[in-house]
């Protein structure tokens, strides 16, 4: 199985406070918040797998998720073009 | 960790066996063992697609749907049916797989209907099956005539009858996983390479490595070794005809197109908490850094790979728990740049420490080893002189000497027939080195920079405060690929125990100093990177980094790190990173059946 991790842009729309507090909780696990309901989240096959069936407990019918798979030109294009400190290129370290 | 399930209640007989482990059997023998009896278990992506296939499933029903847990002494059985419905007075289970069904071309298919092919169910899936009806069977007291397997993909439900003859494979199969179990031998990789492309073990299995070992004879695998021994100057100063020497057979290696499944990067970041008074904690499922007068950080567990606490940094025991249950290693190094210990979850399967520890205890086999090791360690220093030196004049600087002093040594090291002897060779072949070493320093480099022998802990100069905390970042990256690989760090080949630091990590570290802590750290003092007086402190006899001396060096070292490299034997690149875990997973294979591979790491 490939190991390999893909960017994805995680958006959702949920209908109830509560059930978007707790999707919120759960994929701030996986990846970054860019926005109010818009996250980017590098994930293997096995997390994005997870993630859904995570997100799928908390989820009800009404609701929409949303995984855009970016490759690496698109999440360069992305980072150019964003104002800075919206989504940066991450390094192998950090140091506090 | 939780490798010790339900299935262990008895305690006379053999562990239950689990229905799902006939899947993986048929699949892979190799899957099996690697599962059932190493403990070997990587999370799959399909088993959380069906996790969540249940959640959708169990909302469609409106809570009338629930899985059913089931075991039998007799079948030496455990496993949860899907679901159990009664059809016309009889029980049927239910099975549900996310994919498509089998199909079979039909002979004669049914006036108007265009589609030829008819739905049945996979192999597996039918043994699956059937071995639930035996236990619902025995459960209930009730004859199970038929399972059904709904897949949702296409659709369809297939009826599988629950005959005599798949009670046989049933009763066959159980006992052919009984018969594995008991073997000491994992079984070989499948001899179809498509497997291993989906398989989720193929990391740890590593059946690309399994199957170069077997591809190359013997006679190749040792002859690349023997030659480097006495190789000229020329050669090992130019990497690429040391490569070209190899590529008659090797070659045939890169010509296979599965995709690569050892993983050529690690994604996930280390994260160093040097600042003093600073708090690691959780929140949620993200690890949350509060450190004086800084804003509050949070990272999302998920992308850290390890923590690593340096002097009096704290962490909370909720963060520690997190970062045990999503297999975060924290390291803990002291302010004077020693290496302390880590915590990791790692697998700690039980028949992989007895093997390492029958394998090592064996005196040829170790020696073997140590030979081994110790030549790869050497050669890297060779090569390192020969690198630095390329354009000076060897004679005048002192350094032919050098070079043919360590030459020398090398075919003493494959006469050597005792472990003393060769610890022996190492430490003179190291004594000429470390000799050698200010000779690469830039000779208008503050006096200050260069070293006066390789001084241990402490350090009495600025060149040996460098070495000796860059080797302590080392030691943790050694100490986690060991922990990952679930081999027993105390239990080393070379190295006496003597210190807090574990005797395999010294061992396999030997592989690496060269590579990932000397060449940067001359190369950084070249580059006029360090600042004598800010970056270090001294006091008295003793010399340490500063605080902002460690932030330098952290980053020095995390980004070689990154750096990629690529093996020689098996001819693809990985990052320094994952080549640590590499080695250890090699290491391993040297004594359970597919040796040849570990050490073959040199200096390019
Ligand atoms: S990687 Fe291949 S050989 Fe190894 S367990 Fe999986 S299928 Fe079997």
């Amino acid at each position: 199985m490939s190991q390999t991790n893909l960017w994805y842009l995680v958006a959702y729309d949920i209908r109830e406070s509560k059930r978007w507090r707790r999707a919120y909780k759960i994929i701030r696990g996986y990846g970054k918040p860019l926005q109010y309901s818009l996250f980017r989240c590098r994930l293997s096959s096995v997390q994005l797998e997870q993630l859904r069936w995570e997100l799928e407990k908390v989820l009800e019918p009404e609701d929409a998720l949303m995984f855009v798979g970016l490759c690496s030109n698109c999440v360069e294009r992305t980072i150019l073009r964003n104002r800075v400190g919206v989504w940066e290129n991450e390094s192998a370290f950090r140091v506090v | 960790m939780a490798a010790y399930s339900a299935g262990t209640s008895n305690n006379n007989a053999a562990p239950l066996l689990r229905v799902q482990s006939l899947h993986a059997l048929l699949y892979c023998e190799r899957l099996f063992y690697l599962e059932e009896v190493e403990n070997v278990r990587l999370a799959d992506a399909a088993v959380y697609a069906g996790r969540r296939l249940h959640v959708e499933l169990a909302r469609e029903e409106e809570g009338d749907w629930h899985a059913l847990d089931l075991k039998s002494e007799k079948l030496g059985l455990i496993g949860r049916v899907d679901c159990l419905r009664r059809r016309n007075g009889s029980l049927i289970p239910y099975e549900h797989k996310r994919g498509r069904a089998a199909r079979i071309r039909t002979t004669n298919p049914p006036k108007g209907s265009k589609n030829s092919d008819e739905a049945c169910a996979w192999p597996s899936d039918r043994l699956q099956v059937g071995a639930y009806a035996m236990l619902v069977e025995e459960a209930t007291g009730q004859t199970i005539v038929e399972g059904r397997v709904r897949y949702h993909q296409d659709n369809v439900t297939v009826r599988v009858p629950i005959d005599p003859a798949l009670r046989a494979d049933v009763i066959q199969s159980i006992s052919r996983a009984r018969s594995l179990a008991d073997c000491v031998e994992r079984p070989p990789v499948t001899e179809n390479e498509r497997l291993c492309v989906k398989c989720s073990l193929a990391p740890a299995c590593l059946p690309e490595e399994a199957r170069a070992i077997s591809r190359l004879s013997s006679e190749s695998i040792h002859k690349p070794l023997q030659r480097s021994v006495g190789l000229k100057t020329q050669q090992i100063d130019q990497p690429s005809a040391d490569q070209k020497a190899g590529t008659g057979k090797e070659s045939s290696l890169a010509t296979s197109h599965v995709p690569r499944l050892f993983p050529a990067d690690d994604h996930r970041q280390a994260l160093h908490v040097v600042t003093p008074g600073a708090r690691v904690g959780r929140a949620g499922d993200e690890i949350e850094i509060f450190a004086p007068e800084q804003p509050k950080e949070r990272h999302p567990v998920r992308e850290i790979g390890q923590v690593v606490l340096h002097g009096f940094a704290q962490i909370t025991t909720q963060a520690l728990r997190l970062c045990a249950d999503k297999e975060v290693a924290v390291h803990w190094i002291t302010q004077g740049g020693g290496y302390i210990g880590s915590f990791s979850s790692g697998a700690g399967a039980v028949q992989k420490r007895i093997r390492q520890y029958e394998a090592l205890r064996t005196p040829e086999f170790r020696l073997q080893l140590v030979r081994r090791l110790a030549e790869a360690k050497i050669l890297s220093q060779l090569r390192f002189v020969l690198r630095a030196s390329r354009n000076t004049d060897r004679e005048t600087i002192g350094i032919s000497q050098t070079i043919d002093g360590i030459r020398k040594l090398m075919p003493a090291l494959q006469r050597a027939n005792s472990v003393d002897a060769i610890r022996g060779l190492e430490g003179r072949a190291g004594a000429l080195y470390f000799k050698a070493l200010p000779t690469f320093i830039d000779s208008a480099i503050d006096e200050r920079m260069k070293p006066e022998g390789r001084t241990r802990r402490p350090p009495r100069d600025r060149f040996n405060a460098l070495i000796g905390f860059a080797y302590a970042l080392l030691l943790k990256d050694v100490m986690s690929a060991i922990l990952t690989v679930g081999l027993d760090p105390a239990f080393g080949f070379y190295h006496r125990p003597r210190s807090q630091a574990h005797p395999l990590a010294l061992d396999l570290i030997e592989l690496f100093r060269v590579a990932m802590v000397d060449l940067p750290i001359v190369a950084s003092l070249n580059r006029r990177q360090w600042d004598p007086d800010d970056d270090f402190v001294v006091a008295g006899f003793q010399v340490w980094l500063s605080d902002l001396g460690r932030r330098k060096m952290i980053e020095l070292y995390e980004k070689r790190k990154t750096d990629r490299w690529k093996h020689p034997v098996l001819r693809y690149s990985l990052t320094y990173a994952r080549l640590i875990e590499l080695e250890a997973r090699l290491l391993e294979k040297e004594w359970t059946g597919e040796p040849g591979l570990f050490a073959r790491m040199r200096l390019r």
